[in-house]
């Protein structure tokens, strides 16, 4: 650096040199103070802004200007507040909570819905009118267990797709059979308690969409009630004459 | 007494009370006139609202309402209408700043008042660091020359 350039660097600073942000004006202050013409202008420059500055410092802004200033109602900075807000820890959780429980929300809402989409095509495996005037010879007797169906089923009518939950399997079964719904099996197995019928069959094939679960989707039609989950790609159907809270409580106690 | 830049308006507001103040400091250099300075500092800021809240920075903010507040100073020091009618003892120095030529004027106040770094202040001027180098320099002078300060300077030409 040369003292023309440092001169020239050096006038655009003011204030100590250790304060000086730009490091090459901070090497000219630096080059000046060690130089014999400069080094006597840099201090003048220093006395000469001291007092200048001391000047300004003592300008303050009038109240009256402050509260006027406010009546401006200056807007918040909307997208940078917001911004800063959302990423607050605790603003941050509670969104996520309320994610968490509007799904929570969605989830029980499609659970425990009593329509479901191939509802109208579970009712015609059902048939109520046609249930109640079945001749029961179109059923084998077969008194069992309804949990040891499944070999019984897939040996003597081919039906692959048994299934019962745990929670009925104990139940006495009278007759059974397997039929063809729209071209598509069903397993019809009829239950001695409350004379109800169990269906299972693919849900695929009656176009029926339940989100696989424990929970039991229980609604009536007519005189009947109806119990219906799935299990994987398997839809269990029971019905039997009576009411929604009786067939509530047979499926959680199987009687 | 809650300070009134204190309340929850100005405090979301993207200007800071201490940038308010080195604000309100730029315009009564520029003009030397208080009543103008108040003025001006309304007018523009209430017109230049709602462009410094889309601002996401402080800086920008800044940047912004000083441009502005500047231009309107520079517009007004064409007409040279004097609105204060005594000025009081920190008003004379301001007074005497205010005489000194553009671009010094603005170029020595935004260096006293530190509110960009240097290089930033050039560009804010639209000026290069030999130009504002230049400006600063008879802009001293200028002041010394005037009286606002007691001691005159050894840097004049």
């Amino acid at each position: 650096m040369n003292a023309k350039t440092a001169e020239q660097l050096m006038r655009c600073h003011t204030g100590a040199a250790r304060e000086c942000g730009d490091p090459a004006v901070r090497k000219a202050l630096v080059f000046a103070s060690g130089h014999a013409s400069l080094k006597d202008k840099l201090s003048a420059q220093m006395e000469f802004d001291a007092r200048s500055e001391a000047a300004i410092a003592a300008i303050s802004l009038p109240p009256h200007l402050e509260l006027q200033i406010q009546t401006i109602n200056l807007p918040a900075r909307s997208s940078a507040g917001l911004g800063k807000v959302l990423k607050q820890p605790a603003v941050l959780a509670v969104a996520i909570a309320l994610l968490v429980m509007l799904g929570w929300f969605v989830y029980s809402t499609l659970i425990h819905s009593e329509d479901f989409q191939g509802r109208e095509d579970v009712l015609k495996i059902l048939d109520p009118d046609k249930a109640n005037e079945m001749s029961r010879s179109e059923f084998d007797i077969k008194s069992t267990e309804a949990g040891s169906m499944g070999d019984l089923l897939f040996s003597q009518y081919g039906f692959e797709n048994y299934y019962v939950p745990a929670q009925l399997s104990h139940l006495k079964t009278a007759r059974c059979r397997v039929f063809k719904q729209d071209g598509y099996p069903v397993a019809e197995v009829s239950l001695e308690s409350h004379q109800s019928l169990l269906f299972v069959f693919r849900a695929d094939d009656f176009g029926v969409k339940i989100t696989p679960s424990e929970h039991w989707r229980v609604f009536e039609e007519g005189d009947w009630s109806l119990g219906i989950q799935a299990h994987g790609e398997v839809c269990v159907l029971i019905a039997f004459k009576g009411s929604r809270d009786e067939m509530k409580r047979f499926l959680v106690s199987g009687f | 007494m809650k300070h009134p830049l204190n309340s929850p308006g100005l405090e979301s507001s993207p200007l800071t009370k201490e940038n308010l103040l080195a604000l309100y400091r730029l315009v009564l250099l520029l003009t030397g006139d208080g009543l103008a300075t108040e003025r001006i500092m309304m007018e523009v800021l209430g017109e230049c609202a709602h462009e410094l809240a889309q601002l996401r920075s402080n800086k920008s903010s800044l940047a912004l309402a000083m441009k502005k507040l500047r231009e309107r100073c520079l517009k007004r020091s064409a007409t040279d209408t004097s609105e204060s009618p005594a000025p009081g003892d920190t008003d004379l120095f301001a007074r005497r700043f205010s005489l000194i030529p553009e671009p010094g004027r603005s170029a020595l106040a935004l260096l006293y008042l530190k509110i960009f770094p240097v290089r930033d202040t050039a560009a804010l001027l639209n000026l290069n660091i030999e130009d504002f180098s230049n400006a600063l320099e008879k802009a001293r002078a200028a002041l010394g020359e005037t009286g606002a300060n007691a001691a005159k300077p050894a840097i004049e030409t």
